[in-house]
């Protein structure tokens, strides 16, 4: 490709604009970071601070001292994500296939019992009483990947919007002109073909599962079954909930985990990610290259 | 019509859909358990509900448990807040996730193409609760680094968390900062899925960047963006309860800019809830959602078919 | 074909939904039929046999509780409580403790799906929605069971926790009554020569006392310009058990420590505006931290931070002892109301049964014991003796050697949301009488003319709904000074009004006269 002037100058303005941009996604993260290796008692007193005047690793003492409950939560939160993640992806895509074909009897119906989902819920109580009474999820693992979770009638329509988009309907006709079923089609047209679709979709699946800690503080009462966001969020629940009660011995509040260790926790929430993150970005560049090339 | 259709398609041929059909099972079973019959439970909002007779059993109540929510003199002001915010939200959200999308498809350094693509995405890992610190620690009156600045500057201090004429602002980018990689990568997806030899030949004509990107990109984003879009108008009536509760701090001089349904929702209910009434607003939001989306979805399907939803 | 599609769907999903139903139904007219009928132990002459069954198979009690963080001993709390309650209940215990931050959620799921539970602890303002959705049972009808509770707590308190009739539950045992207080650090307040006897007598009938507390946090203020004076959550508007008998919800109130019994609107009295004026005075000249409306950090948290001198709580007996533990500082407590007993205070959370239980009867007689065994109210406070606590030579409770606040396994020192601690030890560094202090100061204090009276909030509930909202909106701003008093009590009176306040006050009023007329 030739490079002309212009566009060199179009690659120094877009990136100058985007180091701008990631400096203000990454920057409050460094914050939190720092927070959480800031002295207590000074947090408290001299408030957030990037350069904070004492430095204080109790935080991570505390968090070292209860290793075996964050290590549980950890455990819990990886095995969760990966079994929901993977299923996700599996049934959406199984979904949103045959959605995308045009001529499919039925589909707009099929279409609209999908999108309906995402206007009426008939609220918690009722699936809890599913949930909990009729397939009896309470305290277990399943509490984290069922409820919710599981498939979202957003990332089927997103799915379907790409694979009717970017996938030549002439190459399904050309699959069955040689005798292919639907079956074959999707195994082995629409799954390689639809990979940056695939990787979007189970990261946001996974980034879902990672951070929810909503099935957690409905479905989970035994503390050895916490999610490490549902730990977190336990955590902070508590502390606000005892600050908000006049009446209340606030003897209890001293007992919970001070501002640097609720910043340590979410930090060590986070960094997972930031780790496995990269790994997963050159899959998800990948797929996007196999897209582009292809046609 | 229906009928006509029907019969174009002989019995073999409807025999090669079997497959697609039973592909569809496992995810339309799971919407069946976890979306469908809880659904039914909507009737909470209309009956005065006891535990012995049940959701359906309980006797009905009408619109009673609707009163605290409607007829209240906030009622105005949330459902208007939680309306603007929502489409300044779409529109800021859609346009800048646009921007972003074509920029970082567009950059040709490898590598820093990867790391911006991943910090996009950084601020939606951080808990809203956790964000609402981030925010105090630039905003706290006392220790906030904002008015550190102003003051180190020989300026006033700004009270933030009493002064609601920046409150919107500061919502719309708090959003932003934490949700806009969401919609960036989904425009990601799409634009890296357009064949390239559509731009080699539009370079070939002679067509600037920015004609290609009005005159190709634009185009192949938009049936992402109608989908979006019209999944976000189903929505119009929700609204984040932590963004609009945690990052205010509760602050009560900012409740005109930052009530909105879901947190005055909270705030009515936090002594005595009562399934019945907080279903109630339930009920209101999707419904007002529902009729939204239909009507926008007739539009899209009168003007560009392809597009619709259903 | 297609009707055909959609007709087995719309069949697949009403199937499910009338499983769905069954479950609710069944599940509830079980507990229904017994509901009625706790006479299950009735005998031939139609007197109960109140005597407990030590031979059939164990009953087990769901017994919900609340605790300060989940330790890891957990189970062993279990099974020390499961043997004892063998030994003395032929029962079983299944404990499921839950923290403030979840409590709120959990319980309203379990109640409402009808999960297996006994035994509760109930908020006082959610009971009109417990009692219209049948999730509670009236005590009254168990009475022959609970003489033990009758014994611990006497007739006044017992039935605290009626409300139109419903004997909801019983009040913990604790202090009785809540005056407000202001921590002060005792080194900054020695140095600067102040005594606590020049504070003695603070109270609502003279404003001009308050200025000795204006005056105190001037001279440290100039002392130490850069600590903030007073922080914390805590503000006098807000304190309202302090000052009146609030009712339930501050929404109309009896004025003068509920001897009154006109309900009137406290937010137009003077009083409410005098220390509104207070907090204005301390927020303009600088005492009051500039985060404080929003700041969500306790007062305790702040003054252990090292930078903050005082704050706001309602004190009792030992309020010095537990603070010094708590901070680290020796405190000074500034009293700055009278003690008053009323219904709000007394009955703001209690231990239910609910509907749910399978043994009615049974779960009456293990609360009836909760309330008597000391044994019980120290495990589930303290953990297993010898283990996470042992008694001290004083008869008090401390760690055993080795053992700190972090490494132990079971520690949650919430005696106040506990059935009786005071059956059970104190904690070290109290006085050895300390229970004994708390009965003296529990009979006392002056007692609210609307003592044991407790409004149904069902005909107001939507007017409720709205006033919490615009109290919310107001109560922070206009209780710490942020706002003029003087133009932000009207205009939040205005919403208040425009919310349903007179039709609240007028239905408490109606209710109050004739609770007052069946008393006579």
């Amino acid at each position: 490709m030739i490079k002309s002037r212009g566009e060199k100058i179009y690659q120094v303005v877009i990136n100058i604009i985007l180091v701008i941009v990631t400096l203000c996604m990454i920057l409050p993260l460094v914050l939190l970071f720092m927070c959480s290796i800031t002295e207590e008692n000074t947090l408290v007193a001299n408030g957030y601070s990037f350069f904070p005047a004492k430095f204080g690793l109790e935080a991570y003492a505390y968090i070292m001292q209860n290793y075996a409950t964050v290590f549980r939560a950890y455990g819990i939160t990886i095995l969760v994500t990966v079994i929901g993640t993977f299923t996700n992806i599996l049934i959406t895509s199984m979904l949103a296939f045959p959605l995308s074909i045009e001529k499919l009897p039925g589909r707009k119906f099929f279409s609209f019992f999908v999108f309906f989902t995402m206007l009426f819920n008939g609220g918690l109580v009722p699936s809890y009483i599913m949930w909990t009474t009729q397939i009896g999820i309470k305290n277990t693992i399943w509490a984290y990947i069922l409820p919710n979770f599981l498939m979202s009638a957003f990332n089927v329509i997103l799915m379907r919007t790409y694979f009717r988009t970017s996938i030549p309907t002439t190459l399904y006709e050309a699959a069955q002109v040689d005798g292919a079923t639907y079956f074959r089609v999707y195994r082995s047209l629409v799954i390689p073909l639809g990979k940056p679709i695939f990787v979007t979709v189970g990261l946001f699946s996974g980034l879902g599962y990672w951070n929810d800690w909503t099935n957690g503080l409905y479905y989970i009462t035994k503390s050895n079954m916490l999610s490490i966001q549902a730990l977190l969020n336990k955590m902070i629940q508590d502390i606000q909930a005892l600050a908000s009660m006049s009446t209340a011995d606030s003897g209890a509040l001293l007992a919970l985990p001070a501002v640097s260790i609720r910043m340590a926790i979410a930090f060590v929430a986070i960094l997972p990610i930031l780790i496995i993150y990269p790994f997963l970005e050159k899959y998800f560049a990948s797929g996007i290259m196999l897209g582009a090339v292809k046609g | 019509m229906k009928q006509e259709k029907k019969k174009k398609l002989t019995p073999a041929q409807y025999k090669q859909f079997i497959p697609l059909y039973i592909m569809m099972i496992p995810g339309l079973l799971y919407l069946l358990v976890n979306n469908y019959i809880p659904m039914t439970g909507i009737v909470v909002a209309f009956k005065k509900y006891n535990v012995n007779d049940g959701i359906y059993g309980s006797p009905w109540n009408g619109f009673k448990n609707f009163e605290y929510l409607l007829t209240s003199n906030d009622a105005f002001t949330i459902i208007r807040n939680t309306f603007l915010y929502n489409v300044a939200f779409i529109i800021v959200n859609n346009i800048v996730g646009i921007i972003l999308a074509i920029m970082i498809c567009d950059v040709a350094h490898k590598s820093l193409k990867k790391l911006y693509q991943s910090s996009i995405l950084l601020p939606f890992l951080v808990s809203i609760v956790v964000t609402s610190y981030i925010v105090f620690a630039f905003l706290s009156h006392e220790n906030g680094m904002f008015n550190a600045f102003l003051t180190s500057h020989g300026q006033e201090k700004i009270f933030w968390y009493n002064t609601p004429k920046y409150w919107p602002f500061i919502l719309i980018l708090v959003n932003c900062w934490k949700g806009v990689g969401y919609g960036t990568l989904i425009y990601i997806a799409t634009v890296s899925g357009i064949d390239g030899t559509f731009y080699e030949a539009a370079a070939l004509d002679g067509a600037n960047k920015w004609q290609q990107i009005t005159n190709i990109t634009l185009p192949f984003l938009i049936p992402s963006v109608i989908t979006l879009l019209l999944m976000s108008i189903g929505r119009i009536f929700y609204s984040d309860f932590g963004l609009f509760y945690q990052i205010p701090q509760n602050s009560g001089t900012l409740f005109p800019v930052t009530n909105t349904i879901d947190t005055y929702v909270y705030r009515a209910l936090i002594s005595s809830g009562g399934i019945g009434r907080s279903s109630a607003a339930g009920v209101f939001q999707s419904v007002v959602g529902f009729t939204l989306v239909c009507f926008s979805n007739w539009i899209v399907s009168r003007t560009s078919p392809d597009n619709a939803i259903f | 074909m297609k009707a055909k599609k959609i007709f087995a769907t719309l069949m697949a999903a009403t199937m499910a939904a009338t499983v769905l139903a069954g479950c609710g139904g069944s599940s509830g007219s079980s507990a229904g039929s017994s509901a009625s009928a706790p006479a299950s132990q009735e005998t031939a002459s139609g007197e109960a046999d109140t005597s407990i069954d030590m031979e059939g198979e164990p009953y087990t009690v769901n017994f919900c509780y609340l605790v300060a963080q989940e330790g890891a001993d957990q189970q062993k709390v279990n099974e020390a409580v499961n043997e004892l309650t063998m030994r003395e209940l032929n029962m079983k215990v299944n404990m499921i403790p839950m923290t403030f931050g979840t409590y709120s959620n959990q319980i309203q799921l379990m109640l409402s799906s009808g999960e297996d539970l006994d035994i509760f602890p109930a908020f006082a303002a959610n009971m009109a929605d417990y009692i219209t959705s049948q999730y509670i049972v009236d005590l009254n009808d168990y009475e022959p069971y609970l003489t033990g509770v009758m014994d611990v707590m006497g007739e006044e308190d017992y039935y605290a926790g009626t409300v139109a009739g419903f004997l909801t539950g019983f009040p913990r045992m604790q202090e009785r009554g809540y005056p407000a207080g202001l921590v002060v650090r005792k080194d900054i307040f020695d140095e600067l020569g102040y005594k606590i006897e020049d504070f003695a007598g603070i109270r609502p009938d003279n404003w001009d006392d308050y200025q000795k507390v204006t005056d105190l946090f001037a001279a440290v203020h100039e002392a130490y310009p850069d600590m903030v004076v007073l922080d914390g959550t805590v503000s006098l508007g807000t304190s309202t058990y302090a000052w009146t008998d609030v009712l339930s919800d501050t929404f109309g109130v009896l004025e003068n420590y509920g001897q009154n019994t006109t309900v009137t609107n406290w937010f137009e009295t003077d009083q409410f505006y005098q220390l509104a004026k207070l907090h204005r005075t301390w927020f303009e000249n600088g005492y009051e931290s500039a985060d404080i409306a929003t700041n969500t950090d306790s007062g305790e948290i702040k003054m252990k931070a090292g930078n903050c001198f005082s704050f706001l709580l309602y004190y009792k007996p030992n309020t010095a002892a537990e603070k010094l533990s708590q901070t680290g500082y020796e405190v000074e407590v500034i009293e700055l109301s009278d003690a008053c007993k009323m219904t709000t205070g007394v009955a703001s959370a209690v231990f239910s049964i609910a509907n749910a239980s399978k043994d009615k009867v049974k779960a009456a007689q293990f609360l009836n014991w909760a309330y008597t065994n000391g044994e019980f109210n120290d495990l589930i406070n303290w953990g297993v003796e010898g283990l996470d606590w042992v008694e001290d030579e004083n008869g008090n409770a401390c760690y055993p050697e080795g053992v700190t606040a972090a490494t132990c396994g079971y520690h949650n020192d919430y005696g106040w949301i506990y059935p009786n601690q005071f059956a059970g030890h104190a904690w070290v560094g109290n006085d050895a009488d300390i229970w004994d202090q708390y009965k003296v100061y529990n009979d006392s204090m002056m007692t609210s003319k609307a003592y044991g009276f407790q409004l149904d909030t069902t005909p107001v509930a939507t007017e409720i709904a709205q006033l919490n909202t615009v109290w919310s909106q107001y109560q922070k701003d206009v209780c710490f000074g942020i706002l003029d008093p003087d133009t932000a009590i009207k205009e939040m009176n205005d919403a208040m009004y425009a919310a349903g306040l007179q039709t609240v006050i007028d239905e408490k009023q109606k209710q109050l006269d004739e609770w007052l007329a069946a008393q006579n």
